[in-house]
């Protein structure tokens, strides 16, 4: 049994830009409560009052009293009453990525989408929370994964699990991935392993008509067909599988001031002055880099899957050089295997994530630029030529109320 | 979980380890100047480096952990390699002053560097005493006199048959230095062997200089400069192409870059031997590849 | 003495090679032009004094204007203009404002068309006597249409970045 974490004092949550609260100070909230709409929902993880709303951030004092509200159960219902129902209950990427998911099912169905992967691979070394999901809550996960077949003409379903859980759909459904190297659960590898299909660089799955979800957010789906909406999620916290509620501090887990969050490879280091959100799935001791000096060793280059010039990208980061690979940063798929060959304990994937996101802000302004640029020559040209018919509309128009003045330049017939 | 992780002072760690066969030979070889030597441009590396580290801004404390990465020694053993036991100890330590101070920490420290470190004090002195470096001794007995590569070139009379009888000479290399270079392979191949070397340096290198050699063949006449296989073991190119060459901070990353950079380092070092006024070209060739460094990454990223 | 012919020798040699190179394939003056004008942030926002960005690239490069007139572009591209050229009067960088983006109040607005023409870049959608809306992901934020609205239904607002 995964055991729940106690109840903290106090939770916090973060709004997104696309999303407004719509609860107020001081209000008294019980845990399942609406705390913010719009395309993402937040959901107090437990009764409390609220002690503070500053800009994007609300803190819950917690009271003892756990009283909790739940939406109406959801049985038969049709494809936008389902996805409806997976936005108000706050769904999001479980995996990681935290991208609401019935966007991501509309965009499944949109392009027809016939493939569903569940993602419970789990690579990263340490984490063991979706396997652990799978193994205890198997019917939960089976109607989550009904529910996507509400929606989607799926044709093929295939699982991704390690070989600690038996789950399976149907039978043949789940493939077992033996000690998995950490790439494996990586979404583009792991689409070309189950269904043979290669995603190119700048597409996604769901381009190639296949949808991965991650197997703790189609739990989350089935809960919240069941009525309960997202406010706690299986954490692994230094190795111990426990349910914890959304928005739980950080200082609850640790009194260092930094915690890994996100596994040890591919996550990343953040201060204990925040706390837990749905992607989070995963606590454990700061890797604490050094950053000496890069000795050009080249083992970062050796060791990333995608082969990228990651040497090169970190003395770009550094800003010690130019170099015409900036934009190979945005194939970096974040797995983490150049963080511990560092003989300098430099933070490799973190510097190569901060260049890629540089880069696609940075792309994006010269696209804005580009198009604007576009647009203006097409305006003075348009203007110029509303100006030409104009004259010409006028000169018309003087033409036939003053024959004998016709200008000797017109280019008309009487 | 992982396994044990690789950092620098751990790296230094394993060339140091490397560099022991050839230091063990070049000692019993040469005698009790090579140990001091090695005390001395050591001592004359880490002073240097603190010195550095504290004027760079550090205290003595941080300095100390600098230290630790052990890369000021691995300079100066490099250097006393380099260096004949016959000349002055202030030639190596000056070498390895050169080295810390202005190739390395006056560029930035470490990995900040552009020109091997431990080539630029060695070519400083090399210009500045060049009497020094001709006082290899040519056999154990510690009796100065002409090395292999000095005799090539100065006794353009002579075919290759009469250079092997020469004194100076085993069968390849003189008899002295074919022993240090195979133990400087040794280690170099145990580099190799723990991926801690780029490869296609090395190899690069020594078949650009096998085939300059052979294009340059005469049929063992008096103006060759000697089989492919005599050329390898002559001078100090095997701890060059194992050892100096493939320092990772100051050659480039991508494949086709490092063949390159073998190549011009081959290149400059038989330019040298054939026809340059040193007997040998190895610090001018590393410098100068050293050089293009940035260029080439450029070029093949 | 040799060594000092040879060196002349080279030297004129390189001359006449580069004199040739000139005559032959010569910089244009709008090659200038565009290299100025690929550095500007295209927001035709005529905050520099000139009506558009093209036309701004035309002073700097006749020598007419310093180089730190654009404050869209910011320190980005003052520092790009400074760049491409070192010589030119520079003047103090610019101060970049925030990004923001222009908002008709629809309750106010009379469709009087006389915001649309003003935007040098058509982001805002409208016909006479119908409703006008700014297209918010074409608008660069260089405020023209806010003065010829006759009802001041235009405001500048902060951009939300996701």
């Amino acid at each position: 049994m995964i055991a729940h974490r106690a109840l903290s004092a106090r939770y916090i949550y973060s709004l997104h830009p696309e999303s407004t609260w719509v609860v107020a100070q001081g209000q008294l909230v019980v845990c399942g409560e609406v705390l913010a709409k719009g395309v993402r929902f937040e959901h107090a993880s437990a009764a409390g009052v609220i002690t503070s709303i500053s800009g994007n951030t609300l803190i819950l004092e917690t009271t003892p009293d756990e009283q909790s509200v739940q939406m109406q159960p959801l049985n038969g219902g049709n494809s936008a009453a389902i996805l409806r129902r997976i936005q108000e209950a706050g769904i999001v990427g479980l995996g990681g990525g935290g991208f609401p998911t019935h966007l991501k099912l509309l965009a499944a169905a949109r392009k027809r989408a016939q493939t569903l992967v569940v993602n419970a691979v789990e690579c990263e070394p340490g984490i063991t929370c979706d396997a652990a999901l799978l193994q205890e809550n198997q019917a939960t996960v089976h109607n989550g994964i009904d529910a996507v077949r509400t929606l989607l003409e799926l044709k093929s379903i295939h699982i991704a699990a390690s070989d600690k859980t038996d789950f399976e759909y149907h039978a043949g459904s789940t493939t077992v991935i033996r000690q998995p190297k950490p790439t494996d659960g990586a979404e583009r590898y792991l689409v070309e392993r189950l269904t043979g299909e290669t995603v190119p660089v700048d597409a996604l799955p769901v381009d190639l008509g296949v949808v991965v979800l991650n197997v703790a957010t189609l739990h989350a789906v089935g809960q919240a067909l069941q009525g309960v909406p997202l406010t706690t999620r299986v954490v692994t916290v230094f190795g111990e599988n426990q349910w914890v509620r959304i928005g739980t501090p950080l200082t609850a887990f640790s009194n260092a001031p930094l915690v890994c969050v996100g596994g040890e490879l591919s996550g990343a280091d953040i201060s204990t002055t925040g706390a837990t959100d749905k992607r989070t799935n995963s606590i454990q001791t700061a890797r604490g880099f050094l950053n000496l000096p890069c000795i050009r060793c080249g083992a970062c280059d050796d060791t990333c899957p995608e082969q990228l010039p990651v040497a090169t990208l970190v003395s770009l980061a550094a800003g010690q050089a130019q170099s015409t690979v900036r934009d190979t940063a945005s194939r970096c798929i974040g797995c983490g295997l150049c963080n511990p060959v560092c003989p300098s304990s430099i933070n490799v994937a973190g510097l190569v994530r901060t260049l890629r996101d540089s880069q696609r802000a940075e792309a994006l302004r010269t696209n804005n630029i580009v198009r604007a640029e576009q647009r203006y020559l097409r305006h003075t040209s348009r203007m110029a030529a509303e100006e030409l018919a104009q004259a010409e509309r006028r000169a018309n128009r003087l033409a036939r109320l003053n024959p004998e003045s016709i200008p000797i330049s017109s280019s008309h017939d009487g | 979980m992982m396994a044990e992780r690789m950092t620098t002072s751990r790296i230094m760690r394993e060339v140091i380890l490397a560099l022991i066969p050839g230091f063990a030979v070049f000692a019993v070889l040469y005698g009790p100047r090579v140990p001091i030597h090695v005390a001395l441009a050591c001592l004359a590396a880490i002073t240097t480096e603190l010195i550095c580290l504290r004027l760079r801004g550090e205290t003595w404390r941080s300095a100390v952990q600098v230290l630790r990465d052990g890369s000021a020694v691995v300079t100066a053993l490099l250097i006393v390699a380099a260096v004949p036991p016959a000349a002055a100890f202030g030639i190596s330590i000056l070498a390895a002053v050169i080295a810390i101070g202005l190739a390395k920490h006056a560029f930035g420290g470490l990995g900040r560097n552009l020109f091997n470190s431990a080539m630029t004090g060695y070519a400083m002195v090399l210009v500045s005493f060049p009497a020094a470096f001709s006082l290899w001794p040519a056999n154990p007995d510690g009796l100065t006199g002409a090395t292999m590569l000095d005799v090539l070139k100065h006794d353009a009379g002579r075919t290759l048959s009469e250079f092997t009888g020469h004194p100076a000479f085993g069968d390849y290399g003189a008899a002295g230095f074919e022993l240090m270079a195979l133990a400087w392979l040794a280690g170099g191949l145990y580099l190799l062997w723990r991926g801690l070397i780029a490869w296609r340096i090395p190899v690069g290198l020594l078949i650009t200089v096998a085939v300059i050699a052979v294009l340059l063949w005469d049929g063992g006449g008096s103006e060759s400069l000697g089989t492919p296989l005599q050329q390898w073991f002559a001078g100090g190119l095997i701890l060059a192409a194992f050892f100096i060459a493939t320092d990772p901070v100051t050659h480039p990353r991508s494949k086709q870059a490092q063949w390159c950079f073998g190549f011009i380092v081959g290149v400059v070092v038989m330019m040298v031997r054939a026809g340059g006024s040193f007997p040998d070209g190895i610090a001018f060739g590393v410098l100068l590849a050293n050089a293009f460094t940035p260029w080439l990454d450029r070029r093949f990223p | 003495m040799t060594a000092v012919m040879v060196g002349l020798a080279v030297a004129g040699l390189t001359g006449v090679l580069l004199a040739f190179a000139n005559w032959r394939w010569p910089a244009s003056e709008s090659d200038l032009i565009n290299g100025i004008n690929a550095l500007l942030p295209q927001t035709q926002c005529a905050q520099c004094g000139f009506p558009g960005c093209l036309p701004y690239a035309r002073a700097i490069a006749a020598g007419e204007a310093p180089l730190n007139l654009c404050p869209p572009g910011g320190k980005t591209t003052h520092e790009a203009l400074i760049r491409l050229l070192p010589d030119h009067d520079r003047g103090n960088p610019p101060v970049e404002p925030s990004p923001v983006t222009a908002f008709i109040d629809e309750s106010r607005c009379i469709g009087c068309y006389l915001c649309i023409p003003a935007c040098p870049v058509d982001a805002i959608v409208g016909a006479k006597g119908f409703m006008h809306t700014v297209l918010t992901k074409e608008c660069t934020g260089c405020g023209l249409c806010v003065a010829p609205c006759p009802v001041d239904c235009i405001t500048l607002e902060d951009v939300v970045i996701r």
